[in-house]
Order: C-alpha cells, then structure tokens, then sequence
C-alpha cells in the first residue's frame, strides 16, 4: 500500500494514513458501539494497518471525529464502556425548498395514483422519512398523505383479498355498534370524498357494501373457499343525467345506454340500494330516476322528508 | 479538565469536511480545494497533490467520486440506504412523475432529492434500480403535459395574488368570475384553481380544463378573504360516523332531537351541496340563508323533475 510519488522536490504519500484510519474508526462505530479494546484489536488484525495503536491515538481520533459534527457517546464502565454513534454529518438531509417540492410533487400523485401505487410510494416515503435526521420531511409528508395513519401491513393485505377477491373476516370498529366482526367478499380498495373505502359483498347483509379501512382493526380471518349459492338480490335502476358527456364520471357498476342532447340515460346495478340512493341524491335537479317504480318512489318520498325539514 | 480533548487530527477534519461537502450534492472544484488551501504560498501550490492524495484514501476505502467538467459527485456514501424491489419501483415511479412539477427550481430540488437518495443506495438496491425500467406515469404525463404550462401559469397568479377575470364553461354554460387566486387543487385526477369571490364570499373550484380565457388585473386585494360560514345538522348514523373535513368544526355535542352541528368553511358551494344532498333527511342547513334557499330550490327542483 505505500507507495510513493516524486518530483524533484518534495514526496507525497499516494493517500493519508491519518484520514484512512479516520474514516475506519468511523465506520466501524457506524456499525456499531465499540470499545477501546474492540478498536485496538480491529487496527491490529487489518489486513493492512496491523498495527498497535494507544488508547491515546483513539482518544484524538474520537475528539476529530466529533469536531468534524459526529455526536459520540461512551457508556459506563458497567456496560463495556463503549463509544456510541449517535449522529453525523452524512445521514440523508432534506432540504425544506425539497420537502416543499416532493410534497407539491405527491399531493398531486395522491389524487391521481391508483391505489396500489399509493402504498408503495407511502412506504417508499415513510422509509425515506425514517433515515432523515430531521423531522420537518416526516411531518411534511404525513400532513399531505391520504394513508396517513393507515397501517401499510393491512393495506397491503387487504389489497392482496381484493385482488384475489377473497372472502375473509374483519374486526370492525363500527360507529354504530362498536367492535363487530364483519365477513366480506371483497372487490376493491378505492377513495370517496378523500377517505379509503374497501368495498365488497356483505355475507351479513347479503348485499354489496362499503367500508371505511380506518375503522377496519384487523383481519381476522382469510377463507380458503368463497360461500356459494349467495343469496344476493341486486337492483337495476335507470336514470337521465343532464350533462356534458365530457364532464361525466361513471361508476364502475354503471353505463351509458343512450345520449340524446344532453340528456344521458345511465343503468346502474347494485345490491346496495342506500348507496344507489347516495349517489342519485348527489346528483340534485341534474337527474331523474326513470325505473324501476319503487325506487322512483323511495326517491320522491325521501326528498319530500328532505324538504319537510326546512 | 481533560487533557486530551484539545487534540485532534487535521487530517480527519479535512477529509470529513470534504465528504460533508460532497455528501450535500455536486461540489465544485473550487470548494473543494479551499479544504486544503492555506494563507502559506508553498502549501497553496501542494493542495491539488494533497487533493489527490485524500481522493485516493476514499477510493482505497471504497467510496468513488468522479468529476466532471471541474466538478466532483459523490457516487456512493457511508450512509448506505437498502430499498426492496418495491421501493425502488415507487422510486422510479416518483422519477417518472417529475414532469407534474411546473418550475424549473422545483425540478433542480427534485433532482437534488433523487440523486440524495440514489448517491446513498447500497450496491443490491443499485443493482435493483439499473434492472427497473422507470415508470413513465404515461396518463399522468398526458395531463400535465397538456395543462403544464396552464397550472404553472395559475400557480404565477396564486403568488402575484393581483384579483383574476376568470371565463369558464359549466354544463354548456360560459361563466365569468371576478376574483382572488388561492391555490391549484387537485379532485379525481383534476387540476382546479381555486379562487374567492368577494361579491358571494364563496370559494370556487375551476376546472382547468374549462377554462376558456383569464385576464389579471392590476389589482391587488388587500382586503380579508373571510368565506360564507355554512352551517348544517346532521343525525343518526351520518352523525356517529361522520368525520370532519378539514376546514369543518364541530362542538360534538348533540342536541335534544339527536343533531350534531357543523361549522363549514371554505368549501365550493357546488361540492357542498352535491355533498349534502347525498346526506338526505339527515342533514339540514341552518345557515346562512342564502345557502339554505340553494338548498331548499335544489331540493324542490329534483321534486319537480317527478311531476
């Protein structure tokens, strides 16, 4: 390893013995506390340095270190007496004009990504968050997250059942009857109104449903089998639309059947009446149900109860 | 006092100052020799060989630094940062997202914090990053590209905050809308700008793609932007389960006829009343008038389409 440059006048060592050792010292802290015994006995057994070094040389190298920003401290003689790398100047710094940027930057991704790719990039940033020395960037991001508080091991579960549409068993906390375990078919995992829903079958109500994921606790259940013969009644309804066909957002259990100016006529299925029911009211005087009777009823009858409390 | 604590090795300083340095990002030469430039004439001669010499310790140490045009980059770090095959693909899913950014500096910072995190990929999740191809968020892309230079635009008006003669479509309708610039929002994959009228004290969210014209005016408004309150009920289930939005309030109590009252501001009155619509007779408006008369004549409206 000694080798050596000339010139006429002065000779260079190829490299620093002084900043190698440094930087070994370092390193090895990085990996873990060390004592005074475990440093000497490292230097000694270098494939390179073999050499003894005082604790006194280890002393300087220590007080280098910390001035060049590391925080090191020792613990008591009871405890090994080692030297612990507390921090320094090379974990990962966030800038906050690159906090700003990366938050604009996935705002806008979470109204826009699926939600597979949403909890990779959550855990992507979360893991990014973890090894900065700062806690700026962690706020920063959870602030903005629409998975934030969201436990990205049951994401990723329940992901995984809606993928493989299984049916499984979730402990519930449910607003109205608090702890329930619930069992599902479930379909998807998908946002209304910037909250995360897994929506489904109910085998408890025979009927599709949606559920919000914050309130899920747990699955407690995945079944090897799906339930036949599921007694599921589901409802066909038809409505016009008054609306630029551009503008349009269809659901996934709706189609257009005709278009004539601009009055769109939509088929909507589902075996959830209440969430048809949502979804027709949010409309207002943009729509009108056209059949089946019943349901044209029980709109008119709810916006008469709508009214009566004004 | 202990007598050691006032030694320390130059050498260690130098050669941590320099990674320091090379660790915040590209370092130009300059910088860089100043570590090892001294007021003594025969030592500034000797800093380029001293240079080399702390440049040659790092790579026998195993960290690589290569220059470029007079300046050096840091190709790998102490700090060594391990991310599975599911990181790196939301990396590059992020990478193949920078062209949502509108300006120039935010994509030099994104680019700062790209390469902040790639510089400190240990050798496995490099390898990983070279065999991913990078997600080019195609869709995405299409959109930005297409309103790039619209949102950058109004986000230029939400920072000179000069009041805005917006022209809109709506429903085959042309609006036009004297107002103040807030923010670029963004609602089911949209860019929205986000605007306060002064005349209605309400808050409009429009659709960047209906925009037809926007003027700026010489004006600044210096006045308070405070929007209508809206305040309504809600009951039953809607109220145990309800969560406020962000620009809500609420005290939580109910009241004798099981109501929870909401205090509402800020939100686009169209969404509003979209959004409590949906709640059907388990939700009322109490104020203000004006928003209770939008709700009652909506309300009668749908009525009318039955008869």
């Amino acid at each position: 390893m000694k080798e050596f440059i000339k010139n006429n006048k002065i000779t260079y060592n190829l490299m620093s013995f002084t900043a190698f050792k440094s930087l070994l010292i370092f390193s090895l802290l990085l990996e873990s506390p060390q004592s005074y015994d475990d440093i000497i006995e490292y230097f000694a057994s270098h494939d390179f340095i073999k050499e003894k070094i005082s604790i006194d040389t280890i002393r300087v190298y220590l007080n280098s270190l910390k001035r060049a920003g590391c925080q090191i401290t020792k613990t008591k003689r009871a405890e090994g007496g080692k030297f612990i790398l507390i921090s320094h100047p090379f974990v990962l710094d966030i800038s906050e004009e690159q906090t700003k940027t990366i938050t604009k930057l996935c705002k806008t991704l979470s109204k826009t990504l699926e939600i597979q790719d949403l909890i990779l990039l959550e855990k992507f940033l979360r893991k990014i968050s973890s090894n900065i020395k700062n806690n700026s960037f962690k706020t920063a991001i959870e602030k903005i997250s629409v998975l934030s508080g969201l436990e990205i091991e049951l994401l990723e579960n329940l992901l995984n059942c809606c993928l493989n549409k299984q049916q499984i068993i979730l402990k519930y906390n449910s607003p109205r009857s608090g702890y329930t375990d619930l069992e599902i078919i479930c379909d998807k995992l998908g946002f209304e109104n910037n909250k995360l829903y897994i929506y489904g079958t109910s085998l408890d109500y025979n009927q599709s449903c949606y559920l919000l994921v914050n309130r899920i606790v747990d699955i407690k259940e995945i079944k090897s089998e799906k339930s036949q013969n599921l007694n599921i009644e589901e409802v066909t309804i038809r409505y016009t639309l008054k609306s630029d066909k551009q503008e349009l957002q269809l659901k996934e259990n709706e189609k257009i059947i005709n278009i004539e100016q601009n009055k769109i006529l939509i088929e909507a299925k589902s075996s959830n009446k209440f969430a048809l029911k949502q979804r027709i009211l949010s409309h207002g005087n943009l729509c009108t149900v056209i059949e089946p009777e019943d349901f044209r009823q029980e709109i008119i009858s709810t916006l008469k109860r709508m009214r009566a409390e004004y | 006092m202990k007598k050691m604590c006032e030694k320390y090795n130059e050498a260690c300083i130098k050669i941590f100052k320099m990674l320091s340095l090379l660790s915040q990002g590209p370092t130009k030469y300059e910088d860089i020799i100043n570590i090892f430039n001294s007021e003594d004439k025969n030592a500034k001669a000797a800093a380029p060989v001293i240079l080399n010499k702390y440049l040659n310790t790092l790579k026998i140490f195993g960290i690589n630094i290569t220059k470029q045009k007079n300046i050096y980059y840091l190709q790998n770090s102490f700090f060594s940062l391990s991310l599975d095959s599911n990181e790196i693909k939301a990396l590059q899913l992020l990478k193949g997202s920078r062209e949502i950014l509108t300006t120039k500096k935010q994509k030099e910072h994104f680019d700062k914090f790209i390469n902040n995190i790639e510089m400190r990929l240990n050798s496995v999740s490099k390898d990983i990053l070279s065999n991913t191809i990078q997600d080019n968020n195609e869709q995405i892309n299409e959109y930005f590209s297409k309103y790039g230079d619209l949102i950058s635009e109004c986000e230029k008006y939400c920072y000179e905050n000069q009041k805005l003669e917006v022209s809109f479509t709506q429903n085959q309708k042309e609006y036009k809308l004297i107002c103040n610039p807030r923010e670029i929002s963004y609602i089911n994959q949209k860019a929205y700008l986000s605007v306060f009228n002064h005349i209605s004290r309400q808050v409009f969210n429009v659709p960047l793609d209906k925009i037809i014209s926007i003027k700026q005016m010489p004006l600044i408004s210096k006045g308070q932007e405070i929007a209508v309150t809206v305040v309504y009920k809600i009951r039953n289930n809607l109220a145990k389960a309800y969560r406020l939005k962000e620009w809500e309030s609420s005290d939580g109590k109910f009241d004798e006829e099981g109501w929870l009252t909401i205090i509402n501001n800020n939100e686009d009155f169209d969404r509003l009343t979209k959004r409590l619509m949906r709640y059907d007779y388990n939700c009322k408006v109490v104020s203000p008038k004006s928003f209770k008369e939008r709700m009652k004549t909506t309300i009668d409206e749908t009525l009318k389409n039955y008869e």
